[in-house]
């Protein structure tokens, strides 16, 4: 059962459900300037479209009715070069051009990505022997 | 800590002008090491807040203050483990985790 239906079981009727989650890769930034971006295929390709094809067919299922959407950037910051790389150790681990790109930057280095945020409301029932 | 994760507040500063928890029974999906969790659990009712991931749930534990203790649990489980008898839960948040 996915996460999305099991959790609409624990809330009160008309509870809400916040869903954040980023819907961007990761962007690497030194001094306003754009280093790089840190490649994350299988997410964006496949776990992001199965995170939203959830929440359209819960949507469409009438589990939930979407009340309000908005999208922010979340900025991380990283005084060192290293402290980046070592944080990011396993997305980067085939990407040498950006390894060497946020190598060659000079610090701090600002990474960005873009979130949606999404409030939506619980709504009728599901019985305990639904999947 | 050289490094800062949202400094700037936009994540906490959303959540509070869109959906205010104050007096709220929260669950908390993917929790992490608490630090969204425990921005804002001083004005829930009570947090569950779940991850699977049992070194990130140790140092969420380990962060929190005594002022939240008995309001705030954390557990090691994932979305689908969190069981409980009756509907309790007034908002559930997937925080990076769906």
């Amino acid at each position: 059962m996915h996460a999305l239906r099991h959790v609409h079981r624990l809330l009160v009727p008309d509870g809400t459900l916040v869903d954040v989650h980023p819907v961007t890769e990761e962007r690497v930034e030194a001094e306003g300037e754009l280093v790089g971006v840190i490649a994350e295929p299988e997410w964006r390709t496949v776990d992001l479209p199965n995170s939203e094809a959830a929440l359209r067919s819960a949507i469409a299922d009438r589990l939930y009715e979407l009340e309000e959407e908005t999208e922010y950037d979340v900025l991380q910051h990283f005084d060192d070069p290293d402290e980046l790389l070592d944080a990011r150790r396993d997305l980067l681990e085939a990407q040498e051009a950006m390894i060497e790109a946020i190598r060659a930057t000079r610090a701090p280095l600002v990474t960005r990505m873009r979130v949606v945020f999404r409030r939506l409301r619980a709504v009728g029932t599901v019985s305990c022997g639904g999947s | 800590m050289a490094w800062r994760i949202d400094p700037e507040g936009i994540e906490l500063r959303t959540l509070r002008e869109r959906t205010p928890v104050d007096g709220l029974h929260v669950l908390e999906l993917g929790c992490g090491d608490g630090r969204l969790t425990l921005q804002y659990a001083g004005a829930a009712a009570s947090v569950v807040a779940v991850d699977p991931d049992e070194e990130r749930i140790a140092a969420a534990r380990r962060s929190l203050p005594p002022a939240l203790e008995g309001r705030v649990t954390f557990a090691v489980a994932g979305a689908t483990d969190v069981h409980v008898p009756t509907r309790r839960f007034d908002l559930a948040l997937f925080a990076w985790s769906l």
